[in-house]
This record gives C-alpha cells, sequence and structure tokens, in this order.
C-alpha cells in the first residue's frame, strides 16, 4: 500500500466518518424540533453569519492541526517502522531506525535497534565461526588432494556401485590410452578407449569381472572381521603390470560406502625379477653342461691310460676349452645380474663428489666434540649416490671411534681417486687404526649421540655399494686414514621428477567428495536437474562447411562438465586427419593445415575414444545440430550410434534471451560476461562454449527450466529449432 | 740359491697346481692354508713373494698385507693378491694396502707366471 494512498485513507476516515455521525445527530435533533424552534434556529446563521463561518472555520482549523499531530506523531512513524524493521530482519541486518513520532514509539524504536545490534554482533560471530570451519576443512581437502596427487601410486576413489569419485594424476596417466592402442583395424569401442574421470564407472577400465571379485573379497573379510581387509590383484595395463590394492570406505554406521583403489606399477620390479630368474637359469644350465663334459673328458682320460695321444690331446683341450667357458659365464652371469638387479631399494640420490664432502662436512661441523676440515680437492671425479643421512652419521661414527681409540679430535676430509672408485678419506695425525679394529666397527649398530640407525656400518656401506679400508700413515705425505671406496657415476641416471606439491586457492577439479551424495546416473535422466548432470561440451572443426558433400573432421574436442564445474583436468582433444586436403579457406579460420593433420589418427579410430569419453553424459554444443550431423554422418564407418541427450547452447540462449537476435558465441559471450579463448579452435571454443551453458543454467532456472526435459522442450519451440543441415 | 713363495689359500685344490707350477719354474714353495698360519710361515722363512688369497677363515688376506706392509724388515716382501670375487672394490682396497699385483680368479697359469716373474726377475 503507498503512502499517498494511505494518507488519503486516513483523511478521509478522519474527516467524513465524523462529520457524518455529526450529520446525523443533527438530522435526528432536527427533526424532534416543532418548527417554530426550527426557524429560530434557521435565523441564528443568517443573523450571525460572521460568527457562525468562523466558528466552522476554527473547529475545521482546529481538527486538521489535530490530524497532522497524528499524522507525523503516531501513524506514519508506526508504518515506517514495519517497513524498517522488516528491512533489517530481511536484507540489511546493519540498518538503524531514526527515532521518531511519540516518546513512546521513540523508545520502541531504540528498543528495536538495540536488539538489532545485538543480533548483528551475533550473526558475525557465528559467521566468523563458520568462515573459520569451512576455510580449515577446505584446507584440509586441499592438503589431503595435494597430497594424493604427488603420490607415486595411482589412487581411484569409488563409491559403492562403482562411480569414480576421485583419482589422482598418477591414476590418470597409469590409464591414459596410448598411442600404440589405437589400432587402426578395430573400429569397435574396446577396452583400450578408457577414460579415467569423475562419475565415471571402475567397470570401464577395470575388467568389471576383478572389480566385482575384489568387492566382494573386501565384503567377506569385513563380515569375518578380518585384520586386513583390502583386496589384491594384478591387472596389465598397456605394458604396465600394476599390483592394485583394494582398500573399502566405511560409513559411520560401519556400512560399506565405497573403495579406494590403489596402483602400484610392478613392470619394473617383475622385469628385474623376470631378468634374475633368467640369470640364474642360464648359469645352472652352462656350468652344468660345462662341468658334465669335463667330468666324462676326465674319467675319460682316467680310465683309458693307454688311449692314443692324439685322442688324449683332444680331451684335454676340451677340458681346457671348457674351464674357459665356466670362466666367461661366470664373468657374464655377474656382470648382467649387477647391471639389472643390484640396484638397492634404498633412498639413493645422486650427487657431486664434492658436493658430499661439503654437505658432509656442514652437517658433521654442526655437532661439537671435534675439529674437521676439507682438504682442497680438485676437479670433481664424478658422481656417487648416498643416501645423505645415513652416510653421515656412518661418518660421525666412525670419527667417533677413531677418536676414542686413537684421542685426536681434528680431522680431515679428502677425496682422492682409487682405482676405479673415488676414495672419501678421513685422515687424522696419530696413531693408524688396525683393519682388526674396522672389522670390529663395522659389525656394530651405527650410533651417535642420540641417533641412530637400524644398521650396521657394514650394511650401510653395503646398501651404498661401497667398502671401507683403513691404511696407516707411511710420511708426513701420507697420513693415517680410512678410506670409503664409491663407485663412481659419469652421469646420473633421469631421476623421476617429483614436482613440490602446491596448494591449490581452490581445490583441483577432479577432487570432489560430494560426489558420495550422488544419486546413480542411470535414474530417469530427463528428469534430473540441469546443474546436477554430468555433460560433454565439445566442438569440432572441419574441412569446411558442407558436411553432406565431403567435408570432414579435422579436430575434435571436449570437456566434461560434472557437478556444475567445468573439470579442465578431463579434455578430449585431437587432431583429426580428414583423409583429403584442407581448403585454405578453412586453415585461415581455424589454423590447421594438411601438414598438421597428416600423422594424425583418422576419424574412424578417434570417434570410438571419443564415444567412451561421452559416455553417459549430455553431449553440449554450440549449434550443436551441424556438430550431431557430423557425428551422424560418420556412423556407416564406425558403427557407433551417439545416443545421448543433447544440449544446444545457441538454442538455450535463445530460449533465455528470446528478444534478442545475436546467439553466435561471441554475442553470447559478451552478454554473460564470458571470456572467449582460442576462439575457432575446437578445445577453445568448447571451454566457452561449457562456460556459457554454466551461466545459461541458473537463467533458465528463472524462467522455470530446471530439467533436461525442461531444457529441450523449450529448445524446441525456439525459432531456431527449424533450422536444418 | 732359488725364491721362495708362499702361497696362501685355504682351497687346496688351488694350492695344488699353482706349487706345482711355481716349482717348475724354478721357486721354493712354501704353503698355509690360514691368515695365522701365513704370518708364522713369513716370520720364520720370510719369503721373496706372497701369494694371498683374501678370504681366509680368521685373519684375512688385508690383515695379513697390512701386517707385511707394518714390519719394515719385510718390506721387500711382494705381494700378490688373489681374489675370488672378481669385486672392483677389493683390487682397490688391496691395492691401496700396499699389494703389488692382483689376480682375479678364475684366473689362468700364464697370468700367475707372468705376474711373479715380472716382480721377482726385476728384483734384486
Amino acid at each position: 500500500m503507498n503512502r499517498t494512498y494511505k494518507t488519503g485513507w486516513f483523511v478521509f476516515i478522519s474527516f467524513i466518518f465524523p462529520l457524518l455521525f455529526f450529520g446525523i445527530i443533527v438530522f435526528i435533533f432536527w427533526w424532534l424540533l416543532p418548527p417554530s424552534e426550527k426557524r429560530l434556529i434557521t435565523g441564528i446563521p443568517f443573523l450571525h453569519l460572521k460568527y457562525f463561518l468562523g466558528a466552522i472555520g476554527v473547529l475545521l482549523l482546529g481538527l486538521g492541526l489535530i490530524l497532522e499531530w497524528l499524522w507525523y506523531r503516531y501513524v506514519l512513524p508506526v508504518s515506517r517502522l514495519s517497513v524498517e524493521a522488516a528491512l533489517i530482519k530481511s536484507s540489511n541486518p546493519a540498518h538503524r531506525i531514526e527515532p521518531s513520532g511519540s516518546p513512546d514509539l521513540q523508545k520502541l524504536c531504540r528498543i528495536i535497534n538495540e536488539w538489532a545490534s545485538q543480533r548483528e554482533s551475533e550473526q558475525a560471530d557465528i559467521e566468523t565461526r563458520i568462515t573459520k570451519a569451512r576455510s580449515e576443512s577446505e584446507t584440509q581437502k586441499n592438503i589431503l588432494a595435494a597430497f594424493m596427487a604427488e603420490l607415486p601410486e595411482g589412487v581411484i576413489i569409488c563409491n559403492a556401485s562403482g562411480k569414480m569419485l576421485f583419482y589422482n594424476k598418477q591414476a590418470k596417466l597409469l590409464f591414459a590410452a596410448r598411442p600404440n592402442d589405437i589400432d587402426p583395424k578395430r573400429h569397435r569401442p574396446e577396452r583400450s578407449y578408457q577414460f579415467v574421470g569423475l562419475g565415471r564407472w571402475i567397470n570401464d577400465v577395470i575388467d568389471p569381472h576383478l572389480v566385482q571379485h575384489a568387492v566382494d573379497e573386501i565384503k567377506s573379510k569385513l563380515e569375518k572381521k578380518e585384520s586386513d581387509i583390502a583386496a589384491y590383484f594384478i591387472i596389465s595395463q598397456s605394458d604396465r603390470m600394476l599390483r592394485v590394492e583394494a582398500v573399502p570406505i566405511l560409513d559411520h554406521l560401519r556400512e560399506f560406502s565405497g573403495f579406494v583403489l590403489i596402483f602400484y606399477d610392478i613392470t619394473a620390479a617383475l622385469q628385474v625379477d623376470g631378468r634374475a630368474q633368467f640369470l640364474w637359469q642360464t648359469l645352472t644350465h652352462d656350468v652344468r653342461s660345462a662341468v658334465t663334459s669335463i667330468r666324462s673328458a676326465i674319467e675319460t682320460i682316467l680310465a683309458y691310460p693307454d688311449m692314443a695321444a692324439d685322442r688324449k690331446k683332444r680331451l684335454e683341450h676340451l677340458i681346457h676349452d671348457e674351464t674357459l667357458t665356466l670362466g666367461k659365464t661366470l664373468d657374464d652371469t655377474m656382470k648382467e645380474y649387477r647391471g639389472c638387479c643390484t640396484d638397492s631399494r634404498w633412498p639413493l640420490v645422486f650427487i657431486k663428489d664434492r658436493n658430499l664432502i661439503n654437505l658432509l662436512e656442514k652437517k658433521i661441523s654442526e655437532k661439537p666434540g671435534f675439529e674437521l676440515t676439507v682438504a682442497p680437492s680438485r676437479p670433481s671425479m664424478g658422481w656417487v649416490r648416498v643416501d645423505t643421512y645415513s652416510m653421515t652419521l656412518a661418518l660421525m661414527f666412525m670419527i667417533n671411534q677413531i677418536k676414542q681409540a686413537t684421542g685426536v679430535n681434528r680431522f680431515t676430509l679428502q677425496l682422492k681417486k682409487s682405482g676405479q672408485f673415488i676414495g672419501l678419506d678421513i685422515i687424522w695425525k696419530g696413531a693408524a687404526i688396525k683393519i682388526e679394529h674396522l672389522k670390529k666397527w663395522q659389525d656394530q649398530p651405527v650410533v651417535v649421540d642420540n641417533e641412530r640407525l637400524a644398521f650396521s656400518l657394514k650394511e650401510v656401506m653395503g646398501y651404498h655399494h661401497m667398502d671401507i679400508g683403513s691404511y696407516p700413515g707411511k710420511d708426513d705425505a701420507t697420513l693415517p686414514h680410512i678410506r670409503i671406496f664409491m663407485p663412481v657415476f659419469t652421469s646420473p641416471e633421469p631421476v623421476r621428477k617429483r614436482s613440490v606439491a602446491i596448494l591449490p586457492e581452490s581445490r583441483p577439479e577432479f577432487f570432489d567428495f560430494d560426489l558420495f551424495h550422488q544419486a546413480g546416473q542411470d535414474a530417469e535422466v530427463d528428469r534430473r536437474r540441469l546443474d546436477e548432470l554430468s555433460y560433454t561440451v565439445f566442438d569440432t572443426e572441419t574441412t569446411g562447411l558442407d558436411i553432406s558433400n565431403g567435408d570432414k573432421i579435422v579436430s575434435i574436442a571436449a570437456v566434461r562438465i560434472v557437478n556444475a564445474k567445468i573439470l579442465m583436468d578431463e579434455q578430449f582433444n585431437q587432431l583429426v586427419n580428414p583423409g583429403r586436403k584442407i581448403p585454405a579457406t578453412s586453415t585461415e579460420y581455424h589454423g590447421i593445415t594438411d601438414d598438421m593433420v597428416i600423422d594424425q589418427p583418422v576419424v574412424e579410430d578417434v570417434l570410438p575414444r571419443f564415444y567412451r569419453f561421452v559416455d553417459e553424459t549430455v553431449l553440449v554444443a554450440h549449434n550443436a545440430a551441424f556438430d550431431m550431423r557430423l557425428l551422424e554422418i560418420n556412423e556407416p564407418y564406425t558403427g557407433l550410434k551417439f545416443d545421448n541427450p543433447v544440449l544446444d547452447t545457441l538454442l538455450l540462449s535463445a530460449v533465455a534471451h528470446p528478444s534478442l537476435a545475436d546467439h553466435d558465441l561471441e554475442h553470447i559471450a559478451k552478454r554473460l560476461g564470458v571470456k572467449v579463448r582460442d576462439r575457432h579452435t575446437a578445445l577453445g571454443d568448447a571451454i566457452t562454449t561449457a562456460t556459457i551453458f554454466l551461466k545459461l543454467i541458473p537463467i533458465l532456472a528463472q524462467m522455470g527450466i530446471f530439467t533436461l526435459k525442461d531444457a529441450r522442450d523449450a529448445s524446441q519451440q525456439t525459432y531456431y529449432a527449424r533450422l536444418k543441415y | 740359491m732359488p725364491k721362495t713363495v708362499l702361497i696362501v689359500d685355504d682351497e687346496p685344490n688351488i694350492v695344488v697346481p699353482i706349487e706345482f707350477l711355481m716349482e717348475q719354474n724354478g721357486y721354493s714353495v712354501l704353503v698355509a692354508g690360514s691368515g695365522e698360519e701365513a704370518l708364522e710361515v713369513i716370520a720364520k722363512h720370510n719369503p721373496d713373494l706372497v701369494l694371498l688369497d683374501i678370504m681366509l677363515p680368521g685373519i684375512d688376506g688385508y690383515e695379513v698385507c697390512e701386517i707385511i706392509r707394518l714390519d719394515p724388515k719385510w718390506k721387500n716382501i711382494k705381494i700378490i693378491f688373489l681374489t675370488a670375487k672378481g669385486r672392483d672394490v677389493d683390487v682397490a682396497k688391496g691395492m691401496v694396502l700396499g699389494a703389488d699385483a692382483y689376480v682375479i680368479k678364475p684366473f689362468s697359469n700364464a697370468d700367475i707366471i707372468e705376474n711373479v716373474k715380472k716382480l721377482l726377475d726385476d728384483s734384486p
């Protein structure tokens, strides 16, 4: 009710009602009077007209003043009070009411203000606590996500029905399709076209029987309350062998609610085992046959002392030859074995000899009790492999032992070439250490003050493939020393790069445990809300626009939307060899040249992979009819029917803004404040389209378009739907 | 007077042919089956050369070498290490201790003879 209306009503009631009431009383009174008195009374106003009009004027003026006073003091302030109180309650808790009107009303205002202040501070307090709790849990999630991402093992987490809720980088890498998996002879979607992704099924990447077996095993172990509730199995993935550990996730009621799969790449370990096995078999075989011929030859010589000289000579040569063979077999086996099987599992890192000695000096100098200097060394002799922690302790252990045995407390570290080794010498001036003593130290556990290794000095040296010797001094140039013989590596093997885990500001896209509460994708898709469906937003580039007459795909790209979030990490981006020349006009448009596609797979090989990629999602494209027609045209070659539900951002934009005419990607993007990226590349356009699509969803919701069916029905009704390709 | 060679090895089957070989080449031969025994023989006979196996029960080849090299009166004794393991580090360790040469098992007769002759014939 607006204010003028209210005022009029107030005035009407205030004036008309009393006047009416007064009129009725006057009328009754008038009616009861005898005619003589009526005449007398009607005569009075005419007799004293001035006074009469004056009295009425004063009366009306007084009434007006009273009304105004009432209006500003009681009526208006109350009405404002209700509006402002509502404002405080619903939208702006910081608003305060200016006290006005009667003293009672002013008091009421102040009470409401106080109340509002109190509520506001309480609210702020609660909000702070919520924000803090939320940021804490977010940080924890991010730490977990970053940690998971950097694990050397692949990790996939699934819900009870086998849908992926989380995966890390390694898992994605392990299951990434390798180029040699794409078999040109195979045109059906096979297991090798598999994608790890949020909301996808684990059965797509791992044999369903194995998964079922593992889940059954876990459940039965849970029922029996066994201590090891994990299930283990091995799968082969391309050229890798993966050991898989399946661990259950239980909810608060200890019900099975999902499982974690951990993938260990055991390819290298298996190769080493296999190689060692092979070496062992070869060695035994070769030794056995050599020994057999030697024994047979010599027994023959012994049994027939009178045999002809030339025959005897032949047998003797045979024996000699066999011993040479035996020696060679031994050498070869040793060399092979060392080459493949002795790589220790210890955390050895490559370090330049000079850096090592400086590092050791720095670490050891922190400890009091002796003086340590590093002798100036010549240019580096190469790389060594050490676990610096145990090496430092081992060195300090030795220095302490020398100090105890000789009383010396000044030591020098020096690098020296020693045969094929780099010698790391601990040198001192004083009595030498007997080998006998060194041998005893070697069997002792390495203990320095309160730091203790679980290994003896000999074991530490052993896993470094190092050895130690003690040498007496000869003269001032050669003082007593203990030398560590370190194998030299000319250049470090490429070590696996471990990047630093950096906490992302927002959580990585592939990390979303909220998916635990996802409904199954197999439910009636049409009835599902737009913001909870999974989408593949894709775009294609072609040799031209006339696809019915031979224009072909040259590029196809897609991103996924899961939980109303674009998963940038789950992209499909593939150039396609169209098997024909790309017209210059088209190259000008999308930048793809004949050279770029010459080594790329053909569409018959790409679409099966794409088919798997879009599995169980709603397809979204801008001007989808064109792209869908492209897919359809290839159906005879691939045998693949893309029957996913489809949405078109062009149509949806027309639904959202029916009065506007421009529904090309650029105009929509501009309208919705979306940054256009890499326009006219399939991937860039797919990402732009996906962003636009996400912005359209809330606009459509305001128009009452909530479900997939709503969106499709509305699309159909728009004018653009009638365009045919 | 023929030069004396001491063979130290705990494996008799290796000792037998080397002993014969050395005698055939005109050396007088002593044999020890352990480090302790070797030190006794050295103390008694002061040989010109020791063919010294590294892996010995008790006192090992390194220690025998260390003791020989620490005693100035034995400074002229030549030492050849016999190393069975073919581990390069054994050779390096032995050479630093002051050995004159090494032979890796399995060796051929020619390897041994060549090394022994070189060391004994060059010296006075």
